[in-house]
């Protein structure tokens, strides 16, 4: 029979801000001098007592960084309770981080085969199944290929299509539902429901609050890794709505992703009641494509300033993320435009998401400030465009004071939340670098900002996470359409990275202008 | 220990074929495969019987079989070293989705290489029968050396001892690296100097100095490789001490590796 317990659960994580300790510093530990890498206790769960019997169908809600996904790990085995007995009875399959873990050099039918062994399949077994995932993959010829040309998006379909494939006692289910295009996603949700009506016991963890009402009878409320509230669905919510509501949070109708306590980065927490009557852009902050509010911020530019030629530029080059300012553009408000992109992953991302837009251009490339002029002249981008994106964890300063003969109407600029003003700080232009994941990268925003100013440009926004600075003409910037202040009251401190605290520090030359 | 055991047999077909894939793509759209394996000892051999022949003026007979079982060894064990530093990273996306149990990672490693020194093992096999058959390796008085080929079934326990040592080893600079990031480099700069302090290139008879010779009978590499040495190149028994010496460090490995991953098995996902 299956059941789960939790009695007094905690968890406590220990997280050091460099991640680890070298060998150096665990001799000298204490010796000579302080530790520079000092500890940080993050506490995710506390005393969390649970009961699941079988038959039970749990949704789990909470704000962001509430130990949702934490308390799902715990339930998986996962991660090891630092005070408190897990008791579990049953088989256990659990759909989270599902993308991860393929043998990239391996081909997906390779694949299939040794995720379907480590949930616990035989050859004999697998042989039966394999035929039904490749179907449901919708992969066809693709799974003859090794993994590392898939697309993120078709990893993640036969990921899911491989996790799905089982019949389980307890599922275990994570927000999975984004998997691929749109058609590929409501077959996903069938297959799910599908999955929930086999399932003797299920533990759901999502931030749609009407589906979890739908498919759960009982509802857990989590907050600040305590439980608040745990009883009928309905009641659940409908508490948890009350206290969202009198918080003045969730108020653009969607509660996002956010912080996992783990440090996993989902994004986005709820605007600041103050912005909203400010006009502020961090309260416009929406997320489809991308991660840090940037749809919803450049929906709101446009509004405010119009888009006479609709079309875009945007370079990116952060080895690892996918991530594009101009996808929302490109893919569902139909504008032309051109994406140049460094890493071939990145590319094969934003390229099928773009594969029917014949408007929009994808290229691999890398930009500097030596070529972009030439670039843009290569594509016949029009003199006066609508939005350039510059995101190149880089030289990002040097390409935007390179391009002079074209004038954007809007930049989209990554700055430095790592530098924060007044300081000027910008990364000493270097052709050949790529960022290597520390906080030596771009510029501070006073830096950006004394450039905007120099070539014709107001600062009129950020968002809240201290990625981007988006910044219109003068011309565009009349009294009234956007906020005046001072640059300050534009930055904001890094949410990025591991644990949200930026990333770790790095060093190079720099330029104080 | 044995439900860790069975749950490491349960999700036997997981690893195993990890191990079969690694091979796959280790020779994926290389023109000879598995041949590369065995030409790399022949041809590391060939060049160092050429050039020991000439500059020390080793007997090439004897001298080949010798270095060749050595190096077979010796591959195997830096191999399983160096991969054993990463494996823990390569199987984190698999440790963050399932609880599995972290001994089949280093177990990837260790058997994934063990292909790759039976196959460098077999020649130095092959090449010390073929000498042996040709009567090349005579005594002091010119008469053939006797060659007892009941001696190679002494390989069997030698082989199960060296790869529980080296899953071992594997799976100390496994949890060593996720808790220590230098790991990896001291482990290179401590293979380097092993390989020179260990009796590869040479046999420890040719130290001339006793004291230090008299060292060599407790390296525990130097007994292991006596105990592969001895059958395969003089067709005899190995003597007992080096079992001993070969025994107690396997088994003080081997316990190390268990209490780390007693200790750290659960926590570790917290360093990934």
């Amino acid at each position: 029979m299956a059941r789960i317990e939790l009695d007094n659960v905690s968890l406590t994580f220990q997280v050091r801000q460099k991640r680890r300790v070298t060998l150096k510093e665990f001799l000298v530990k204490g010796l000579f001098r302080r530790s520079v890498n000092p500890v940080m206790q993050i506490r995710a769960l506390q005393d969390v007592n649970l009961k699941v019997r079988e038959g039970d169908r749990l949704g789990i809600i909470g704000h962001n960084g509430a130990g949702k996904s934490t308390l799902l790990k715990v339930l998986a085995g996962i991660y090891p309770p630092t005070h408190g007995k897990r008791i579990v009875h049953g088989q256990i399959s659990s759909l989270f981080d599902i993308a991860l873990g393929f043998e990239l050099d391996a081909t997906g039918w390779e694949n299939i085969a040794i995720r379907g062994y480590l949930q616990g399949e035989t050859p004999k077994s697998i042989e039966a199944k394999t035929q039904p995932i490749a179907e449901f993959s919708e992969l066809g010829k693709f799974l003859d290929m090794p993994v590392r040309y898939y697309s993120a998006g078709m990893m993640v379909r036969l990921a899911f299509s491989i996790a799905t494939a089982i019949e389980p006692e307890i599922l275990l289910v994570d927000e999975v539902l984004s998997v691929g295009d749109m058609a590929f996603q409501e077959k996903a949700r069938k297959r799910i429901r599908e999955m929930m009506a086999k399932a003797r016991m299920i533990v759901l963890v999502s931030h749609d609050l009407d589906s979890l009402a739908r498919l759960c009878d009982r509802g857990l409320w989590m907050d600040h890794g305590k439980v608040r509230g745990d009883g009928p669905c309905d009641e659940v919510i409908a508490a948890y709505k009350k206290s969202v509501q009198g918080d003045g949070a969730g108020r653009n109708g969607h509660i996002a992703n956010g912080l996992s306590a783990n440090g996993s980065l989902k994004h986005n927490s709820a605007p600041r009641p103050e912005w909203q009557r400010a006009g502020d852009l961090r309260a416009s902050e929406r997320n489809v494509y991308s991660w840090f509010g940037e749809d919803g911020i450049l929906e709101e530019i446009v509004r405010r300033v119009g888009a006479p030629s609709k079309f875009f530029v945007e370079f990116t080059d952060e080895p690892g993320q996918a991530r594009h300012n101009c996808a929302r553009l490109a893919a569902d408000a139909g504008w032309q435009g051109l994406f140049v992109e460094a890493g071939e992953l990145e590319l094969q991302c934003i390229a099928e998401l773009c594969k029917n837009k014949p408007a929009v251009a994808c290229v691999r490339g890398r930009v500097a400030s030596d070529n972009v002029e030439q670039l843009l002249a290569a594509h016949q981008v029009p003199r006066e465009f609508d939005v350039l994106s510059i995101m190149i964890a880089g030289n990002d300063y040097w390409v935007w004071q390179a391009l002079e003969r074209w004038r954007p109407r809007i930049v989209a600029i990554q700055y430095n939340a790592q530098r924060p003003p007044p300081q000027r700080w910008v990364m000493q232009e270097n052709a050949s670098y790529r960022w290597d994941g520390t906080d030596y990268y771009g510029a501070s925003l006073a830096s950006l900002a004394e450039l905007g100013k120099r070539k014709g440009y107001t600062l009129v926004g950020s968002d809240s996470a201290g990625v981007n600075a988006y910044f219109v003409t003068n011309e565009l910037a009349t009294p009234g359409r956007f906020l005046d202040p001072a640059v300050q009251y534009y930055y904001s401190p890094p949410q990025y990275g591991p644990h949200l605290r930026g990333h770790p520090a790095g060093t190079g030359p720099f330029v104080e202008i | 220990m044995t439900a860790y055991l069975s749950a490491v047999w349960r999700c036997r077909y997981f690893w195993l074929s990890l191990v079969r894939m690694d091979l796959r793509t280790r020779y994926r759209r290389s023109v000879l495969g598995v041949g590369w394996s065995l030409l790399h000892p022949i041809l590391m051999a060939a060049v160092l019987c050429f050039v020991f022949h000439r500059m020390a003026g080793q007997d090439i007979w004897h001298y080949g079989p010798l270095v060749l079982a050595a190096l077979a060894f010796w591959n195997f064990f830096s191999s399983c070293t160096l991969q054993g530093c990463q494996c823990l990273f390569h199987g984190e996306s698999y440790i963050r989705q399932y609880p599995t149990p972290l001994a089949i990672f280093p177990l990837r490693v260790t058997l994934g290489t063990a292909i790759h020194f039976t196959i460098a093992l077999s020649v130095a096999i092959a090449f010390g029968v073929a000498v042996h058959l040709m009567g090349k390796i005579v005594d002091a008085q010119g008469h053939p050396v006797p060659y007892d080929w009941f001696s190679w079934l002494t390989l069997i326990p030698t082989l199960l001892l060296v790869v529980v040592f080296c899953w071992s080893i594997a799976v100390l600079t496994g949890f060593g690296n996720v808790h220590f990031p230098d790991m990896q480099h001291l482990c290179e700069v401590g293979l380097q100097i092993l390989f020179y302090a260990s009796p590869i290139l040479y046999t420890p008879e040719i130290i001339s100095d006793s004291r230090f010779a008299a060292l060599f009978n407790y390296h525990p590499l130097a007994a292991i490789i006596k105990l592969i040495r001895d059958p395969i190149v003089d067709g005899r028994f190995p003597p007992l001490f080096p079992y001993a010496v070969a025994g107690v460090t396997t088994a003080v490995a081997f316990v190390a590796a268990c209490f780390a991953l007693g200790r750290l098995q659960r926590r570790l996902i917290f360093h990934l």
